[in-house]
């Protein structure tokens, strides 16, 4: 409307032509002229009323339609970069992302060892761990203050976190020239220090698994649905499963649909419970200087949602929690429920914190495994965490009946589930908190 | 001008665009080029119809990209309103192969067809540029 209003005020050439030499739309190539066409057509009613004006020339109609677009950008800029709480930024850039340049080339390997810690996979990338490294030591420390709340109420997923942080120094040890000697849980009266790894001189040896730390990335977007693995479960439990950890692989139909209902239900019911709602909202990192500012959490670029939509998402402002629970459920129903296969990791009923640690190095292992190999691994652990809730809170045991179920075995506890597939897409990186931050 | 006797000549229509494709957030830049006979039908009515080219670039991953080739039958009214049917055949432009667990992975679009692209095209000649 604006465009139309505007063409009444601007002049015509100041040589004025014919009307059908003034120019015909560009797009419309040979159009043959009649006279009952001239007639009805609004445009020529248009340049009538102008020619009758005899005023001096005001801006041209060409150069007007350029400030407008001018303007258009200009605002649209203003949007993208200026507005507080908003504004686009490049993925992984910053110094949030620099412990991912690994490794450093220190010549110190218990340090380097150290910086592998950082990049392993931990719960909502909470990085609940700290680290005491020495020549010949580094000591694991769980810092329960970064745990996930009503979400991990039993510390079940911050101890698997702890044991996926163990097996990142472990591996890096052995590539840099260093034999590890991992003792968990050392100190009965210091249920903190989980691990101690002592560390002992010996010949490098080459590594994959070691190659993949610095490009192993949790994967929360699509992946090719139904498609099987040929050879998985075999793989799986030829990557050094820990003594006491059992695995469960559901690559049926029928096995991945019931654990797909099941994940959605579980999403829905912790969103519609508010305490964990608020803890689950608490690690979303929105803008860039939530990201320098805390290095760790869950990111935009890191929700799989593909570049376009990061984009808009990233000039907007950060969404309400009752938004990103919509977002979240959306993303469970559709991207996260496509796999070749959901995997169960099991310990025993007791499920002790060294189970849960070791559980933590076996996952972390897969998912080494399956990055070297292209393949793309996300913890989906709705299902565990809202039985924690319900054995915290005395709630019926919905979810943990429906676990029980899946895993399919008695005598066992299911302590995380993942999906595994071909991706669509590569995954992004996400903030890490670099070494001085970590060090107790 | 390519005028086919009194009422008819032959017409074109290029685009360049940008897009997004909800399902993957992918930026696209669709570009496209239809080839048409026009025949006035009255005063107020004008019909197209002929063929079209065209290449959608996936700006995101280029293997995505895929080329387009169909027909194009449009309707105008008073050369300012026009619907356009633009059913085609989407053939893959580009591809990406990876060593994976299994063997390998190939990404690339599927030959399909599209029967039903519908457009809703205002033509505004306060935006012409030209002599």
């Amino acid at each position: 409307m604006g465009l139309i209003l505007a063409c009444r005020f601007l002049h015509a050439p100041a040589e004025l032509k014919s009307l059908s030499a003034l120019g015909r739309p560009s797009f419309v190539h040979g159009r043959k002229k009649s006279p009952h066409v001239d007639k009805h057509r609004p445009a020529h009613h248009c340049l009538r009323m102008v020619t009758n004006t005899a005023t001096a020339p005001a801006i041209a109609r060409r150069d007007f339609l350029k400030l407008l677009g001018l303007g258009g950008l200009a605002g649209g800029g203003l949007v993208l970069v200026g507005l507080p709480g908003c504004g686009y930024y490049e993925a992984e850039t910053g110094e949030a992302f620099a412990p991912w340049r690994f490794p450093t080339g220190d010549a110190r390997p218990e340090r380097e060892a150290a910086r592998a810690a950082l990049l392993a996979a931990s719960p909502h990338n909470t990085q609940p761990w700290g680290l005491v490294v020495s020549e010949t030591r580094i000591d694991v420390v769980a810092r329960r203050d970064r745990s996930l709340g009503t979400l991990d109420p039993q510390l079940r997923e911050l101890h698997i976190g702890l044991g996926c942080a163990i097996e990142n120094v472990a591996i890096a040890a052995r590539a840099l020239g260093r034999e590890p000697s991992v003792t968990l849980m050392p100190d009965a009266t210091n249920e903190l220090l989980v691990a101690r790894i002592d560390l002992a001189p010996q010949a490098p040896s080459e590594s994959s698994l070691f190659d993949a730390i610095p490009r192993r990335h949790t994967n929360r977007g699509a992946y090719a649905d139904g498609v099987t693995i040929p050879g998985l479960e075999a793989a799986l439990g030829s990557v050094n499963v820990e003594p006491g950890v059992t695995v469960r692989v559901l690559a049926s139909a029928d096995e991945r649909a019931r654990f797909r209902d099941e994940t959605v239900a579980a999403t829905r019911a912790i969103i519609d419970d508010e305490e964990m709602s608020v803890d689950n909202d608490r690690w979303y990192r929105h803008t860039k200087d939530d990201i320098e500012r805390f290095r760790d959490g869950v990111t935009l670029d890191a929700s799989g949602l593909g570049a376009a939509t990061n984009f808009f998402g990233k000039i907007g402002a950060r969404p309400s929690r009752q938004t990103s629970d919509s977002y979240w459920l959306d993303a469970t129903k559709n991207r996260q429920a496509t796999a070749s296969a959901f995997v169960l990791l099991m310990t025993s009923d007791e499920g002790s914190r060294a189970d849960q640690l070791r559980l933590g190095r076996t996952y972390q292992r897969m998912h080494l495994w399956a990055t070297s190999v292209n393949l793309a691994m996300q913890p989906l652990n709705q299902l565990p965490e809202r039985r924690d809730r319900e054995e915290t809170s005395g709630s019926p045991s919905r979810f943990g009946d429906a676990l029980t179920d899946l895993a399919g075995e008695a005598g066992r506890r299911v302590q995380m589930a993942f999906r595994i597939g071909y991706p669509w897409d590569d995954a992004s990186a996400s903030p890490r908190r670099p070494l001085e931050w970590v060090l107790a | 001008m390519w005028t086919l006797g009194e009422r008819a000549w032959i017409d074109g229509h290029a685009s360049v665009g940008v897009g997004v494709a909800i399902d993957g957030g992918r930026w696209q830049l669709p570009l496209r080029e239809d080839a048409m006979v026009a025949y006035e039908l009255t005063s107020w009515f004008t019909l197209r119809g002929g063929v079209g080219l065209g290449a959608v670039v996936d700006a995101t991953r280029a293997a995505r990209s895929y080329g387009e080739v169909g027909l194009v039958v449009s309707l105008a009214l008073a050369d300012f309103v026009e619907i356009v049917h633009r059913p085609f055949v989407s053939f893959p432009l580009g591809s990406e192969d990876r060593a994976v667990f299994g063997g390998t992975r190939s990404l690339r679009t599927s030959v399909a067809v599209v029967p039903l692209d519908i457009a809703l095209r205002f033509r505004l000649r306060w935006l012409t540029f030209g002599p």
